[in-house]
C-alpha cells in the first residue's frame, strides 16, 4: 500500500491540514463566519442556532470520539455530553474557531470516558461483532477489495481498541484526524515530547498486535 | 509482500525506536542517517518500516462508525442546561463581552478619586481647601516681604502680620497649606509665645500688629489656639460634610475591586 502521507524529516509536524500556519481556505473562513453568527444568536437564547451548530459538527465529533472510545454507545454518550457541555459553557467561548473549541470539548469528553472505562471496562467496538457492518466503499470497488478493506478496518479497529488509551488518542488525533504534534499536546494537556513518544509507542504496539495479519495491510 | 518478522537482536528495541521515529519523520542528522542505514541493511528493520507505513496508511482510511443518534438539543435539554443561581452570576462575570470589567474599573476609579477629594489632596479641587489655597496663594504672591525679624529660617516667626505668616512659611520652605492646617495643640504653637499663629487666628484675636516675643499672655495664646482650632477645622481638614463622600468612595472602590476579583475567579473557573 502506498504511503498516503509522505513525510520528509522535520516537515511532518507542520504539514497536516489542521496545522496552525496552514492557509485558511475560503470554505473554512465562511464556516467560521457562519459559526460566529450562530454562536452570537445562541448566546441570545436561540436554541435553533445552537442546533444548527450541532448539525454542522455532530458527524465530525462522532467520528472523532468513536475512534477514541471503543464502544459506540459510550461514544454517542460522550458526543452528547460534549454538546451539552458546549451549550452550558457557550459564554466562555472566545474564538477564534468554534470547531477547534468544540473538538477540544469532544476530546476531553472522550478522555474522561476512557478514564472512567479504565475503572469499569467494557467490550471493545461491539459494532465490529456485527457482521452487517461494512466500511464505506466506492461504487466500482471489486468484491475482493471490499472484503479486504472490511477485514483490514476490523483488524485495525480491534488493535486500536487494545492499545493504551493515551496512545490511541495520540494516534487517532495525529494519523486519522490530521492534527500536528503541537495541537495534540494542547488538546491533551501533555508535552510535545510525550505526544511523540505516545505515537511512536502506539504504532509499535499496533504493529505488534497486527503482526500476524499484516498481509491485509500489504494487499 | 509477505510479512517478515522483526528478528530480535540485542539492539532490537533501539533499532525499533529509530525506525519508528524515522517513519514518523522525527529524525534528523546523525540519527536520521543511522536509521536509514538500519533500514537498508537490517531485514527486520526494513520489514518494520514497511509495516509501520502500511498501518499508517490504513489508519488514514479507517472508516468511522456511523452515527446512530441525533445530538440536537431539545428545549427540555436546554432548559436543564441553562445555568441558574450562582452559576448564572459566574457566567455573567466570565463572559468575554460582558460589561463587568469596564464597570469594575469605573467604580474603582470613582472610588479612588472620591477618596482623594475627600482627603483634600492639593490640586483636586476640594470644597474645603479651595478658598484657603486661593487666599493664601494670593498673599504669597502679592504680599510684601516685610518680615523685619528675618527669623523665617527657623520657622518660628514672632507675631506675624496677616502677610507675615505666609511669607515666613515660604521662606522656610513650607507650603502655605500645612500652616493653614496647623494643629493648634501642635509643638510650634505650644512651644511658647514665639510660635506663629495663623492668619485667621491672628485676625480673630484682633491683632493688627506684631506682638513682641514674651508679651503674649497665656490667655491670649489660649484664645488664639481655640480660634485656630476652629479655623483649621472649617478650612482645611475633611469636615463632617466630607465623611459621607469618603465612605461612599471607599464603598465604590471596594465594589470595583471585588468585581474585578470575582471576574478573575470566574474566568479561572471557566478555564
Amino acid at each position: 500500500m502506498d504511503d498516503p502521507r509522505p513525510s520528509p524529516p522535520g516537515e511532518r509536524a507542520t504539514a497536516t491540514p489542521a496545522a496552525a500556519d496552514a492557509p485558511v481556505r475560503p470554505g473554512d473562513e465562511l464556516a467560521a463566519r457562519r459559526d460566529e453568527a450562530l454562536v452570537a444568536r445562541a448566546l441570545d437564547g436561540d436554541l435553533g442556532a445552537f442546533n444548527q451548530l450541532v448539525e454542522a459538527y455532530q458527524d465530525l465529533c462522532h467520528a472523532l470520539v468513536a475512534r477514541l472510545v471503543p464502544d459506540v454507545d459510550q461514544a454517542s454518550d460522550a458526543v452528547q455530553e460534549a454538546f451539552f457541555s458546549a451549550y452550558r459553557n457557550l459564554r466562555s467561548y472566545r474564538g477564534p474557531s468554534f470547531r477547534g473549541w468544540l473538538t477540544r470539548i469532544a476530546v476531553n469528553a472522550a478522555m474522561d470516558l476512557q478514564r472512567a472505562r479504565r475503572r469499569r471496562p467494557v467490550g471493545p467496538y461491539p459494532e465490529l461483532e456485527d457482521d452487517s457492518w461494512q466500511p464505506p466503499a466506492g461504487p466500482d470497488a471489486d468484491p475482493e477489495a471490499i472484503v479486504t478493506a472490511s477485514e483490514r478496518g476490523r483488524a485495525l479497529a480491534t488493535a486500536l481498541a487494545a492499545i493504551a488509551a493515551d496512545q490511541r488518542t495520540a494516534i487517532v488525533l495525529y494519523d486519522v484526524e490530521g492534527y500536528d504534534y503541537g495541537e495534540i499536546a494542547e488538546l491533551t494537556g501533555v508535552s510535545l515530547g510525550t505526544v511523540k513518544s505516545r505515537i511512536h509507542r502506539g504504532r509499535l504496539a499496533l504493529r505488534a498486535i497486527l503482526a500476524e495479519r499484516m498481509e491485509l495491510f500489504h494487499h | 509482500m509477505p510479512p517478515v518478522a522483526h528478528v530480535p537482536v540485542a539492539a532490537a528495541a533501539a533499532h525499533a525506536a529509530l525506525v519508528v521515529a524515522l517513519d514518523a519523520g522525527d529524525l534528523a542528522g546523525a540519527d536520521f542517517a543511522a536509521a536509514e542505514r538500519l533500514r537498508a541493511t537490517c531485514p527486520g528493520c526494513a520489514s518494520l518500516a514497511a509495516d509501520l507505513a502500511a498501518i499508517r496508511g490504513a489508519l488514514v482510511a479507517l472508516p468511522a462508525p456511523a452515527r446512530r443518534r441525533d445530538h440536537r438539543l431539545t428545549p427540555e435539554d436546554a432548559a436543564g442546561l441553562r445555568p441558574a443561581g450562582w452559576r448564572r452570576v459566574l457566567d455573567w462575570l466570565a463572559a468575554p463581552r460582558s460589561a463587568v470589567r469596564p464597570l469594575a474599573t469605573g467604580l474603582a476609579t470613582l472610588g479612588i478619586v472620591g477618596l482623594l477629594v475627600s482627603a483634600g489632596l492639593p490640586g483636586l479641587g476640594s470644597a474645603g481647601s479651595a478658598p484657603v489655597l486661593s487666599s493664601v496663594g494670593s498673599q504669597v504672591e502679592y504680599g510684601p516681604p516685610d518680615d523685619s525679624s528675618g527669623s523665617g529660617a527657623g520657622g518660628a516667626v514672632p507675631a506675624p502680620s496677616p502677610t507675615a505668616a505666609p511669607a515666613a512659611g515660604e521662606a522656610s520652605g513650607a507650603s502655605p497649606r500645612p500652616l493653614a492646617n496647623a494643629t493648634p495643640a501642635g509643638p510650634p504653637l505650644a512651644a511658647g509665645p514665639s510660635a506663629a499663629p495663623t492668619q485667621a487666628g491672628a485676625a480673630a484675636a484682633g491683632e493688627a500688629s506684631p506682638t513682641p516675643p514674651g508679651e503674649r499672655s497665656s490667655v491670649a495664646g489660649a484664645a488664639d489656639d481655640t480660634t485656630d482650632a476652629g479655623a483649621a477645622k472649617s478650612e482645611g481638614s475633611p469636615g463632617p460634610g466630607m465623611a459621607p463622600v469618603a465612605i461612599a468612595s471607599a464603598g465604590l472602590l471596594a465594589a470595583g475591586v471585588l468585581l474585578l476579583l470575582a471576574r478573575a475567579v470566574a474566568l479561572r473557573r471557566a478555564r
